[in-house]
């Protein structure tokens, strides 16, 4: 997927990386696949803006260069590159993805489309009981809204 | 189709179909005139939205850089990204929530309500409300507007719940669901909501109010408006003596193109607006139109504003149902005592999972963050929305970043004036305080998102050292260009704007078809 070139890490060395990237900073109970996923559309926009690409590479150059390998550790680099420009940008390409996956949806109780099937008028639009029905308009004040 | 030829002198050209834009090519050609539109975007008919955040995000919002400055927390969240709108035909509607408060009364007289405001240049409308009492009515019911004149009021969704229940709690008496330009019955031709969750993505069902499916459609049927999206106006020409005679635009193919024009009517959105009139600087306008005592692009406003965002133990399902039919309108009135000059509103907020991960806390990530966008079935949001002080250095101006034309973008200063964090922090704590009223297990206050509420920077003022523009949206000097956007509010009031924007361009086309 990435071009291989000398000074660079290897494609599925990066891929990785960001997959683990996109992991550790949204952490949900779901498949690896959506954080690979969330890779694979984050590199592809990277590669077609070669100064972001750069920027992402060079964040992570510390990270490749250096003897530290498991999760703990590269959560622990990430901390240290919270408020980074690559790191905040690479989030902000792996957001939509993962938040837009119904894997995720699920897992967070997000229903997804509902048009089709006739929106939520009959399907619990108004279905909380915990508390009591309310006034639809109050209005004792101005009465702006009477 | 109806089309115009380019050389055609007897058209008005009309740049932007939003409510400014398409309200008035409505009027005009009701009335008999020919109009040409120019709209940047495309034409996206209802059935082809999406209820997907990712594909109507991409179908719908303008995509084009811009950059900004000043000491906004947005500039630091967002940074090329200084306003929320779209680019496609029905303009910035087609994501809109759908409240309709009127302005208030002593919000046209600003600067006499409220006192010299050190640092701001609020100023009063040379309007007031009596000037736009006639025409409220007649916008509410061309959006149909919920529990006005007649019409129904929206059922209380899951969200209003919580909400009217917290309001109540803290002892709030002006609260309702709407109102709100989306059909509670059928109405005007379009069906009652059925309540989808979708109405910042396109509404597909036409229950809420756009120009795509009102005004658009009604001027095209009088076979008198020609339509061209994908036209970006890029100069207004001007002839020596300083009247409008054409508009250049380009087409999705970059082709330039001049259409010829008998008046000019600029409504693209308080950012694309003032950057349309310094793009036409010229002999008889050299720092651009309307820019000669340089108040083009100055007094910007986008209101005072903030998310508040709460989790509860039992589930709210906030996503299902109209997104924002509800809001508080204890707040909007002005009562110096609270620390601030000006008033604002609590609305209900629900934010599909993408935007709610980018907006909950703008950069926010880790495994406290996830566990919170985790609670998302048990999530109630507010929005508010409040006056913003108008101050002469936040300012749209021309950024030394070109566009793939070759052209300026917009660049958008904003500084918040002390007014504007006091409102905000007095009004999360209010939100804060419903909620936890409401039982709230944990509420997380948030930043400004991009902004929706763009407004004053073609100000309007009798005044032409004071202003751009005057009581009619006229350019002040120039007999033949007016502002048919929120560019024109003298200040910015703390309601929705689409709502006084359609009653100011009902009146401004009474004025251009000489019957006021």
């Amino acid at each position: 997927m990435i071009v291989e070139t000398s000074g660079l890490p290897r494609s599925t060395d990066l891929h990785q990386a960001v997959s683990s990237i996109a992991a550790l900073s949204f952490p949900h109970n779901v498949s690896q696949q959506v954080y690979s996923h969330a890779a694979d559309v984050a590199l592809d926009v990277l590669q077609s803006d070669p100064p972001r690409f750069a920027m992402v590479v060079s964040g992570l150059a510390d990270w490749f260069n250096g003897s530290d390998t498991n999760s703990e550790m590269l959560l622990a680099f990430l901390e240290r590159e919270s408020d980074a420009a690559w790191f905040r940008d690479l989030r902000q390409l792996i957001i939509p993805t993962i938040y837009g996956d119904p894997e995720v949806w699920t897992r967070i109780g997000y229903e997804g489309p509902s048009f089709e099937l006739g929106g939520y008028k009959d399907r619990g639009f108004d279905d909380l009981t915990w508390l009591p029905e309310p006034e639809l308009y109050a209005s004792a004040g101005e009465g702006e809204l009477k | 189709m109806t089309e115009f030829a380019h050389d055609d002198h007897d058209v008005m050209v009309i740049v932007g179909s939003g409510v400014g834009g398409s309200t008035l090519a409505f009027e005009l050609t009701k009335a008999g005139r020919k109009v040409v539109m120019l709209e940047a975007g495309p034409l996206i008919r209802n059935d082809e939205f999406a209820n997907d955040e990712r594909q109507a995000n991409a179908m719908l919002l303008w995509d084009e850089p811009r950059t900004t400055s000043g000491t906004w927390q947005l500039g630091q969240d967002f940074p090329g990204l200084p306003a929320h709108m779209v680019k496609a035909v029905g303009g910035t509607t087609l994501v809109w929530s759908g409240l309709t408060p009127r302005f208030k009364q002593h919000e046209f007289k600003a600067r006499t309500s409220y006192g010299a405001v050190d640092g701001s240049s609020i100023a009063d409308w040379p309007i007031s409300m009596g000037d736009l009492s006639p025409y409220y009515p007649i916008a509410e019911d061309r959006m149909g507007s919920t529990h006005r004149n007649g019409r129904k009021a929206l059922p209380a969704n899951n969200n209003y719940k919580v909400f009217a229940f917290g309001a109540k709690a803290i002892g709030y008496v002006e609260y309702a669901t709407g109102p709100y330009a989306t059909n509670a019955e059928p109405y005007d031709g379009r069906p009652a909501s059925i309540q989808d969750g979708f109405n910042f993505h396109g509404d597909k069902n036409l229950s809420k109010w756009t120009p795509l499916v009102s005004e658009i459609p009604r001027a095209l049927a009088t076979g008198l408006l020609d339509l061209r999206p994908q036209s970006r106006a890029v100069r207004i020409e001007q002839d020596s003596l300083g009247r409008a005679t054409a508009v250049h635009y380009l087409d999705s193919r970059g082709a330039l193109h001049r259409q010829a024009a008998s008046m000019v009517a600029v409504a693209g959105n308080a950012i694309e607006t003032p950057r349309l009139l310094l793009l036409s600087d010229s002999r008889v306008a050299s720092h651009g139109i309307g820019n000669e005592s340089g108040h083009v692009g100055r007094h910007y406003t986008r209101h005072a504003t903030g998310n508040v965002i709460a989790r509860f133990s039992r589930e709210v399902n906030f996503h299902r149902g109209e997104t924002m039919a509800g809001i508080i309108a204890d707040e909007s009135i002005h009562r110096p005592d609270r620390g601030f000059v000006g008033g604002y509103y609590l609305q209900t907020l629900a934010l599909a999972p993408i935007a709610l991960a980018q907006l909950l806390q703008p950069h926010g990530w880790g495994a406290a963050y996830a566990r919170k966008l985790d609670a998302y079935a048990h999530t109630a949001g507010i929005w508010i929305t409040g006056e913003d002080m108008s101050q002469s250095q936040n300012r749209v101006s021309l950024s030394s970043r070109l566009d793939k034309c070759g052209l300026p973008v917009a660049h958008v200063h904003y500084d918040d004036h002390p007014n504007d964090l006091a409102m905000v922090a007095h009004a999360r704590k209010q939100a804060t305080s419903l909620f936890n009223a409401a039982g709230s297990e944990d509420v997380t206050v948030t930043p400004p998102s991009p902004s929706g509420h763009n407004m004053g920077t073609t100000r309007m003022s009798d005044d032409p050292d004071e202003g751009v523009v005057d009581r009619w949206g006229y350019v002040h000097g120039v007999p033949n260009i007016v502002i048919s956007d929120g560019s024109v509010f003298t200040t910015s009031a703390a309601a929705n704007p689409s709502l006084t924007l359609m009653a100011f361009v009902l009146r401004q086309a009474d004025r251009i078809l000489g019957r006021v």
